[in-house]
């Protein structure tokens, strides 16, 4: 048996398998990342002071440097590999003193000329977008991460998955916080797939087994790349969702096509380390409503106005650098979602969107996402988009842009509001609708709002 | 072919296509997942199948190297 100091002395299942680097692939034996831990203390020598920059490539040797630097105690930076350089520029001024070593551990650049300003206990810097679009440097200490895994593991039943398959960025809370740490430490093994694209040849292969984790635009794809196929993709016992919300729609359709599996939706922030709630297909209401309930030892609240708050061991030590952004976050020990959203007794919590998004039309309080779920429940609609603009009567214009099919199109304007009467009061029915064939979104399934918003001279109106 | 191309790649989530034939489809937003999209739409509309050592970057760089990977694998031929 090993025991990783990680995660307390928690035995490891040994499993005797080769490192292979296929083209596509790369299987990750825990055992091997163990002994490249151990190489990577013997390069690391002496640091210099400040954040080491390391670029979160898609093989062992950075999984390896990763996990030395956090066994070392010395903190670390993580950056998207493909991060062009004035992207890295922005993110590395956030940093204070940072340096980075190549591959062999040697150093390649130090820049030293500012003092020291990270907090004592951080260990991981992530970044993540504020609300203004400038990046944050997340910091994270030790103890977050250990709490976030120790929590992930309970609520994704790792214990029960006997290998997984991972596409998504390293770079990123989900796929190193979320789904390689806690594979690390109960010694899932892992597949690691540079692009996403190449889940086919997994699936051609009749290899596509255990959990699978993305954004619910991966799970899209995947139900349109596993279409009549459906012996190809029974071996995947565990598929996993978070990163942005997943609709009951989506839900129901991934449950059709894996019915072996079970299903996890999940929410979280970088700034919690990330997971905050879950919830899995096991619970009956999945199908019905609802995020998840509360992982680990959060406990959650609503202010007045109704934002999530949480509060518990993975919520993060403060942005790097800037103090009134993290006094704004954190308040009284409670971190702010930015999120409005409502509790059930049971401890159920349903996200609303953005806190921000909040609009007042014609005197009522209304989210965008209550508009967009009552236009997901209408038959026919596959996705949707609402847009706010200012008006001067009602206060808002509500704009909806839908993904459907031909003959609600042909339905036109009036199918649709009819089909809406009986979900929405009349203030909430969308001003005007817009087809697309797709909604602009970025890697992480998250909607490029702008991007719509520049769509609309383009977009076909439903008249 | 261009235009049935640009269709593809519209139904794939690419808002707006280019026109130009050599216009870099990553600066349109063609990333990993709407590769897999296209892939889908592309061999529905030729009715060829791609395969997964075809799905390069270089092959997938503009409306014209497409046309050639697809003109390579038999599309648009006559029956």
């Amino acid at each position: 048996m090993i025991c990783s100091p990680f995660v307390g002395a928690k035995d490891l299942r040994a499993r005797a398998l080769t490192l292979r680097s296929e083209r596509f692939a790369t299987e990750l034996c825990w055992q091997e990342i163990l002994d490249g831990i151990a190489t990577e203390k013997q390069k690391l020598g002496k640091l210099p002071p400040g954040i080491a920059v390391l670029r979160a490539e898609c093989d062992a040797v950075f999984l390896s440097r990763f996990l030395a630097f956090l066994e070392l105690g010395k903190p670390a930076a993580i950056f998207a590999p493909d991060c062009t350089p004035q992207e890295f520029q922005v993110r590395r001024q956030l940093l204070g003193p940072a340096f980075e070593l190549d591959r062999d551990g040697q150093l390649t650049w130090e820049d030293l000329s500012q003092p020291v300003r990270h907090h004592p206990e951080t260990a991981v810097v992530l970044f993540t977008s504020g609300s203004t679009g400038a990046p944050k440097a997340v910091q994270l200490s030790r103890r977050n991460i250990e709490a976030n895994t120790r929590a992930v593991i309970r609520s994704l039943d790792f214990d029960r998955a006997t290998e997984q398959t991972l596409f998504l960025p390293l770079s990123y809370s989900y796929g190193l916080l979320g789904q390689v740490l806690p594979a690390f430490a109960t010694g899932v093994p892992s597949l690691l797939l540079e692009r996403f694209i190449d889940v086919r040849e997994l699936l051609d292969a009749g290899e596509a087994r255990g959990m699978w984790s993305g954004v619910p635009s991966h799970w899209e794809a995947l139900l349109r790349l596993t279409r009549g196929q459906d012996g190809k993709c029974q071996g995947i016992t565990h598929v996993v969702s978070a990163g942005a919300p997943m609709s009951v729609d989506l839900r129901k359709r991934l449950r059709e096509r894996f019915p072996r599996a079970t299903l996890y939706n999940n929410y979280g922030l970088t700034e919690a380390s990330p997971r905050v709630l879950s919830f899995s297909s096991r619970d009956p209401a999945f199908f019905v409503e609802g995020v998840g309930y509360p992982v680990g030892d959060f406990s959650v609240k609503l202010t007045p106005e109704g934002e999530l708050c949480v509060q518990g061991s993975q919520v993060m030590l403060g942005y790097l650098g800037d103090a009134p952004g993290t006094a704004e976050k954190i308040r009284d020990g409670w971190l702010h979602s930015g999120d409005g959203a409502t509790l059930a007794a049971n401890g159920l919590v349903t996200i609303h969107g953005r806190k921000d998004e909040l609009f007042n039309i014609g005197g009522e309080r209304t989210s965008p996402h209550e508009i967009a779920a009552a236009l997901r429940d209408v038959p026919g609609v596959e996705d949707v988009a609402i847009l706010i603009e200012d008006d001067p009567l009602y206060g808002a214009k509500i704009l909806a842009f839908v993904v459907c099919g031909d003959s609600l199109a042909a339905s036109g304007r009036a199918g649709l509001q009819a089909a809406l009467a009986s979900r929405l009061s009349p203030l909430k029915l969308p001003r005007e609708y817009f087809r697309l064939t797709r909604l602009p979104r970025g890697a992480n399934g998250k909607l490029l709002r702008a991007e719509l918003a520049a769509l609309k001279g383009s977009a076909t109106r439903i008249t | 072919m261009l235009d049935r191309i640009r269709n593809s790649l519209r139904k794939a989530g690419m808002n707006p296509a280019p026109d130009s034939p050599d216009a870099l489809l990553a600066d349109y937003g063609l990333d990993s997942l709407m590769t897999a999209m296209a892939i889908l739409e592309l061999q529905d509309e030729f009715g060829v199948k791609i395969p997964q050592k075809a799905v390069t970057p270089e092959n997938f760089e503009s409306l014209s190297s497409l046309a050639a990977l697809l003109g390579s694998l038999g599309a648009g031929k006559p029956e």
